[in-house]
């Protein structure tokens, strides 16, 4: 059915199109959030990512590969907006505490606030990796397919992209054995 | 964290918090851009090159002030305001061919030239001797002749320069003459020229379309951009373009704007002067769409009056393109630009 509908748009078929877009939305939108951490970003992406697909649509040769290349015009946006955007720095996310908390919850808040500033230091592109192969599961062949760089670069980026969350994450929960509740004010 | 696995489950349970659906709003706006947004040839070749089906190609002719069955040869006529009798650009429904009409040179038998160099040199001496016949015999029928002009503050362009009733015996054209050897890019003609009029001789460039018809090539859709002779572009006219692309390049939309003069026009392809973006909000707001492209020039500019050819490739991830732009350079700024690319 989705071949049909790319076939369609392709030819100019712009409720064709409406479905496509509508059918992939919410999935481009988690991709873009998790690469930009930022939803108005994301959002902004996302709809640059569908007006290039449709305006690019003709030159999609095999409409098989519909979802991988939007894909790539997906992350091509994000870095865009990675690029123009200023904002990260006035977004830093601020975490509820409410009393004491048990050691596992303590890690998870702490893991998680040191993931977001990890990640935020990442370049798009590692990003891109990372979300790639942790949050949509694809392999590394299939991330270096879907982004369009050669294998050997996915795996580079991946390997540095987790060497600085790790040692984010490690050099933070260094400190958790006396927790500072000012650290989460 | 003492492992890998303690690692992948905490980062992709990290990765899993986070918004799940895409707003409608965000999609309504996609959309309506999308109504908005014509799509594109691959390799960026405008769709109004293609040949369109009959009934279209005779819809679009009463609206767009572009004759259906056209001759390149008939639209070698004056330039607006250059040396013809009113000194103004003809209207553009006053010149339109009733589609039903066919002019009396699409008779004429065509004579395809055997190379690139064969039509451009066939199609110049045609030109040059003012021979009617010869120069339909070079043309092919459906092509569109966009004309640009530059006088004053701006250059005007108009699709409406086409007369069936053109004749070389009566026209003040009184010559067209090549100032050098064209650009080249695929099926893509860039030629420096200077059309001299009883007043005055202007410089600039026909850009033109090869059509392969019957194994043998001629001259398709094609723009004329030329100005009046006392304007030329400066000496620093490629670095201002070098200063445009590299700005491009870093996706820098100010950066861009900078290089352009306030009212700049970009032309998006020539034969369809619809696509062009007039006001730097348009500029500003094309540039943010479309600058996923990385420009890179892939041969040395050419100058003739006040408009620079620059043969250039554009690439992305997902292709590329090769094509001539064109620039119009105005006090060391871009005034106008068409960018052309090969089908």
């Amino acid at each position: 059915v989705q071949a049909t509908l790319v076939e369609r748009a392709r030819a100019g078929d712009e409720e064709a199109f409406a479905s496509l877009a509508r059918g992939a939305g919410d999935r481009l939108l988690a991709i873009a959030y998790r690469i930009l951490r930022d939803l108005g970003l994301a959002e902004d992406a996302v709809q640059q990512a569908l007006v290039l697909a449709w305006r690019e649509l003709p030159s999609l040769r095999d409409v098989d590969r519909f979802d991988a290349w939007l894909h790539r015009l997906l992350v091509h946006a994000c870095y865009r907006e990675a690029r123009r955007s200023r904002r990260w720095a006035a977004n830093v996310r601020v975490l509820p505490v409410n009393g004491p908390a048990a050691r596992d919850q303590l890690v998870s808040v702490i893991a998680r606030d040191q993931l977001e500033r990890g990640f935020r230091r990442l370049p798009p592109d590692q990003r891109a990796v990372f979300v790639f192969h942790h949050y949509l599961g694809l392999t590394l062949p299939e991330v270096a397919d879907q982004l369009g760089v050669p294998l050997g670069t996915v795996k580079s980026r991946l390997h540095y992209a987790t060497n600085t969350l790790r040692a984010a994450l490690e050099a933070d929960l260094r400190t958790t054995t006396e927790p500072s509740r000012e650290r989460f004010a | 964290m003492s492992t890998d696995l303690d690692f992948r489950r905490i980062t992709e349970d990290w990765l899993v918090e986070g918004p799940a659906e895409l707003s409608e709003r965000v999609l309504d706006d996609a959309l309506r851009e999308v109504s908005r947004t014509r799509q594109r040839h691959p390799f960026g070749v405008p769709t109004g090159v293609r040949p369109m089906p009959l009934q279209l190609r005779l819809g679009a002719a009463a609206v767009i002030a572009v004759v259906a069955v056209g001759l390149f040869a008939l639209n070698f006529g004056p330039a607006p305001g250059v040396g013809g009798p009113t000194g103004s650009p003809p209207s553009p429904t006053a010149t339109v061919v009733p589609p039903t009409s066919t002019p009396a040179a699409s008779a004429v038998a065509k004579t395809p030239a055997a190379t690139v160099a064969g039509l451009v040199d066939g199609l110049y001496a045609a030109l040059h001797a003012r021979d009617t016949s010869a120069l339909h015999a070079l043309c092919a029928d459906g092509g569109r002749h966009v004309v640009y002009y530059t006088d004053g503050v701006i250059g005007r362009q108009t699709t409406s320069f086409v007369n069936a009733a053109f004749d070389f015996a009566t026209d003040p054209l009184r010559d067209v003459t090549r100032r050098g050897e064209p650009i080249v890019v695929g099926d893509l003609v860039a030629v420096p020229v200077t059309y001299t009029y009883p007043e005055e001789a202007d410089s600039g460039f026909d850009i033109f379309y090869v059509t392969r018809v019957n194994g043998g090539l001629l001259v398709g859709s094609a723009a004329t951009l030329f100005g009046k002779p006392d304007l030329v572009a400066g000496a620093g006219a490629m670095k201002t373009i070098a200063t445009e692309i590299a700005a491009w390049n870093k996706d820098d939309t100010a950066g861009v704007l900078a290089t352009m003069t306030r009212n700049a026009q970009f032309w998006e392809g020539f034969v369809d002067p619809s696509r062009s973006v007039h006001t730097m909000a348009d500029m500003a707001r094309f540039i943010e769409t479309s600058n996923y492209w990385d420009v890179a020039n892939v041969g040395p500019g050419m100058t003739s009056g006040t408009f620079v050819a620059v043969p250039q490739r554009l690439s992305s991830s997902d292709g590329g393109a090769d094509g001539i732009s064109i620039y119009e350079i105005r006090g060391a700024k871009i005034a106008m630009q068409v960018w052309a690319s090969t089908p």
